[in-house]
Parts: structure tokens; sequence; C-alpha cells
């Protein structure tokens, strides 16, 4: 049978429990170093592959921008393109009076021989005619063509005069809206 | 001075010292290793992130054809500079083309529109008969720098017809510079191509702005 010694003192001894506890607490630090080996070796090993490939991600980005930069001049084009279509864009949105004349002109050839057009003005409200009519056959012949071409929103007639000698003489004010 | 602390207190030092040294290490050595792989990290997907933009830019690059004749059509359609000239001098090859005779030509000063444009008003009498007249205003929005009829006033009398007629012409700066190496050139959108197109139909001016080229690392490169 196996015999317990103690060869301390006994005032140096630890109780058996507090004994155990310690040893415990040696062993786990032991475990608690090997992971912590394992962790720095982890942690460095990590460390070491992420240099070799940020270094690898840093040549791949300087070639890349040196492929870039020999593209500066198609860039500029590119660049240049966009901003002009851009303005451009901006001033054929802006209104212009191109569209009434082009109503205006219709509404003008549509006038009867002996129809005289003295005043056209143009703007981006308004358009102004003013007209003369010999008889009141023609006059009313155009203001029929005026009322069924719908190419203006609202037509006020502004003067309306007759002349023995001249005939009628009407203005007209068209309104796109 | 160990010598005088009890043998049993020096067992459990000698027992809790090595894990508490360990656990100290760990909280350091931890705080550091996760710090630096965050930042290892950081550094990848930032580098990632820039290849993958730079990557995408070189194709458009490589793959968009912009040629010389796009850009003298759109820097002749909206000039860097005061365009008062070149469409006075459109504006007579234009009425000589349509029989008309154009005088009292008036320039103002540069306006600043409130689309960010700069742009002159010009204003002119035009002489002729009418339909030339009316053929020569219609013709004016297709010369080019892009000319927008403003106001038309046209008076008959005696068999003469004279229009008073203003017009807006517009231009503006080139842009001062090129973007970051990283950021994004765009595409052409069917609409910017149909635009080429539309604008590459206006009549061009006899001189036209010569376009930009390449800058040899001058600050402005449009300039």
């Amino acid at each position: 049978m196996a015999v317990k010694l103690n060869l301390l003192p006994q005032g140096a001894a630890v109780s058996g429990s507090l004994g155990k506890t310690l040893k415990s607490i040696k062993s786990f630090g032991i475990i608690a170093l090997g992971m912590f080996l394992f962790f720095i070796l982890g942690v460095s090993g990590f460390l070491v592959y992420s240099s070799i490939s940020l270094k690898g991600l840093t040549i791949q980005e300087e070639s890349l921008k040196a492929r870039i930069k020999s593209q500066e001049t198609t860039e500029q084009k590119i660049v240049l393109l966009k901003d002009r279509l851009t303005k451009i864009s901006k001033v054929q949105s802006t209104p212009s009076v191109q569209k009434s004349l082009d109503k205006a002109g219709g509404v003008v050839a549509s006038l009867p021989a002996g129809a005289v057009l003295t005043e056209l003005g143009l703007d981006l409200k308004k358009t102004d005619m003013s007209l003369i009519f010999r008889s009141s056959l023609d006059l009313n012949s155009f203001l029929g063509f005026v009322k069924t071409s719908g190419e203006f929103k609202r037509v006020s007639l502004t003067a309306f005069n007759f002349n023995p000698l001249s005939g009628y003489s009407i203005g007209l004010r068209f309104f796109d809206n | 001075m160990f010598n005088k602390i009890p043998q049993n207190v020096k067992i459990i030092i000698n027992s809790v010292f090595p894990m508490l040294a360990v656990l100290i290490l760990f909280a350091f050595a931890g705080r550091f290793g996760v710090d630096k792989i965050s930042e290892m990290r950081t550094k990848m997907q930032t580098l990632q992130n820039n290849i993958n933009a730079l990557s995408s830019k070189l194709t458009i690059l490589e793959a968009v054809s912009s040629s010389q004749s796009q850009t003298n059509v759109v820097l002749s359609a909206l000039p860097s500079r005061n365009s008062s000239i070149v469409v006075v001098s459109q504006l007579k090859i234009l009425a000589g083309e349509q029989g008309v005779t154009i005088t009292n030509i008036k320039g103002g000063a540069e306006i600043k529109d409130p689309n960010g444009l700069s742009r002159v008003d010009i204003t002119f009498d035009a002489l002729g008969a009418r339909p030339q007249i009316m053929a020569f205003a219609g013709s004016i929005g297709g010369i080019a720098p892009l000319t927008l009829l403003d106001k038309i006033k046209i008076n008959e009398s005696g068999g003469g017809v004279r229009a008073n007629i203003s017009v807006k012409s517009y231009w503006s700066e080139l842009p001062k510079s090129l973007p970051s190496i990283t950021d994004q050139v765009g595409t052409f959108s069917n609409e910017e191509k149909d635009t080429i197109t539309e604008i590459a139909k206006l009549t061009q001016p006899l001189f036209i702005e010569l376009p930009a080229s390449d800058t040899g690392g001058k600050s402005e490169p449009f300039n």
C-alpha cells in the first residue's frame, strides 16, 4: 500500500482542495500558453499572407493606373463629350420661337391669294398677326382654317377694322398654351 | 526578500502567475493582433475596390470609341468662347444661301444664362421676300454654334419685307480637370448618341475651335 509522505513543514503546505485548484490553474495556464502560441502563430501567418497579397494588389493597382494613364486622351474626349452633351441638352430644352414660327408658317401659307400679311410678331409667349383681306369671303375662309387647324391652343381677335378701300383689317393673337 | 514569503503563498504564486501572465499577454497581443488583422483587411478591401473600379474604367476606356470628329462636332455646337462672331458669320452665309440680306447686326455683352451657360443675344434686320425670310428664320436653328430664335417681327409694306430677328447663342467653358483616376467614366447612353447624331447635322462653321489634345501634364487639360 502506497504511503503519503509530506516532507514540507506543516505551515508551508496548502490544503487538499486548494492544492487541486492550484493544480488545475497551472494546467489551464499551460493550455492557455499553448493557445496563445497558436494564436500568435495564426496572426503572424495571416499578417505574412496579407502583406504578400497586399503587395500583389498594389502592383496590380499600379499597373491598372499606368494603363489608364495611357488612355488619358480618350478619357479627356469622353469627359469633354459628356460635359458638352449635358450642356447642349440644356440649350436644347431652352424655349425658342422655332415651333411657333413653323406653326405661323402653316397659317401664313393658308392665306388666300388676295390677303396681305402686314405684320407678324413672334415671341416666347404669343404670336401676333395683322392681316388685310379684300373680301369677307377670304376672311371667312381664313378664319375657318384657323378654327379647324388646331395648331394653336388659343386664338384672340385683337383688332377688326373695315375700310371700303382696302377691305377687312384684322389682328390675331395666337397662344401656344 | 522572497525568502520571507511563506512557502504556501509561493506555491499559490507559482501556480497562478503563468496563467495570469498568459492572460495579460493574450489581452495585449490579442488586441494588437486583431487591430493589425482588421487594418490589413481594410487595406486589402480598399485596394480590391480600387482595382475593381480601375478595371471597369479601363474596360470602358478601351471599348469606347470617341472619334475626333465627335469632339469637333460638340465643340462647334457649343464652343468654349464667345460664339457671336461665328454665329454672325453663319447667319450671313445662311442669309446668302436663302437670298436674304441682313443688316444692323448687333451683338450684346455676355449674359450668364439661368441654365449656367454663357450666352450672347444678337439682333439684326433681314430684308427679302416673305417666303425667303420665313425659310431663313426657320433654318437658324440648324446652324452651329447652337442658336435659338428668341423673337421675330416681320413687317410687310409695298411688297418689301423687313424682319427684325433676335437670336440667342450659347457657349460654355471647358471642364477644368479630369476626374480622379478611380472615378468612373460613363459610357454614352442612347440619348447622348442621338444628340451627337443630331448635332452632327448642324451646318458647321467654316472655322472651328481646336479640340482638346494630349496635355503632357498641364493643370487644365482642356485649355
